[in-house]
């Protein structure tokens, strides 16, 4: 297998939320976790489109959710649109 | 499209469509790029975080859906619209979309949910997402 470096620029805050999670997952270290952040990242592309979709309903759902339908929140960014 | 990340009553339907446009290879969608605009819109007021919502918009971008531009004629044609009806700014730029790509795209009709055939059923030929045969089954 060909190895390669691929360098990217990390904002402070986030740089704080890796290190935060390498030491509470046990990860070796900010490498280790980009690149299990990738492995998770390129299996989740690959799904079929409906396992895919699925899914992102799923962490939607976990990351914060104002108890309105999908209906109720378009009308009311419309209604405030037009106001 | 909202209905794609929420886990509601019509979201099964809505990934099921997606992925039926996806697999049949002479299936296609076109919505205005206003979509995707209301869509982060709706994802932020729901309480989604600046990354959850920019995943959710680079999904929306990844399937055979286009997302054409808001043009002058589009939006010449959404004054109208407006000027003859009580439809929002945003029903207006999407029936306008439709109504200037229909017959070069092709389209068989204007997608939406039911709650919304009535809003729409004057301007444009409404197909209502519950009523499309091939989703009859999915909840």
């Amino acid at each position: 297998m060909t190895e390669v470096t691929v360098a990217t620029k990390i904002g402070s805050e986030e740089l704080k939320r890796i290190d935060a999670i390498v030491r509470r997952r046990g990860l070796l270290n900010r490498s280790d976790l980009v690149r299990e952040a990738i492995r998770l990242y390129l299996s989740l592309t690959s799904l079929e489109t409906e396992a895919r979709l699925r899914m992102l309903r799923l962490i939607n759902e976990s990351a914060g959710v104002s108890g309105k339908t999908a209906g109720q929140l378009v009308e009311e960014a419309r209604r405030e649109e037009d106001a | 499209m909202v209905k794609l990340f929420k886990a509601e009553s019509g979201s099964d339907r809505a990934i099921r469509l997606v992925s039926l446009i996806d697999k049949k290879s002479s299936w296609y969608g076109i919505s205005s790029r206003w979509s995707l605009l209301e869509v982060a819109r709706a994802l932020r007021k729901d309480g989604k975080t600046k990354e959850i919502v920019e995943l959710d918009l680079r999904e929306l971008r990844s399937h055979q859906i286009a997302f054409v531009s808001v043009s002058d004629k589009i939006i010449s044609e959404a004054e109208k619209i407006i000027g003859a009806t009580d439809l929002y700014a945003a029903d207006a730029v999407h029936i306008s979309t439709y109504r200037s790509l229909a017959r070069r795209s092709h389209l068989e009709g204007f997608l939406c949910e039911d709650v919304h055939y009535n809003r729409f059923k004057e301007e444009v030929p409404v197909r209502a997402i519950t009523d499309l045969e091939f989703l009859r089954d999915v909840g």
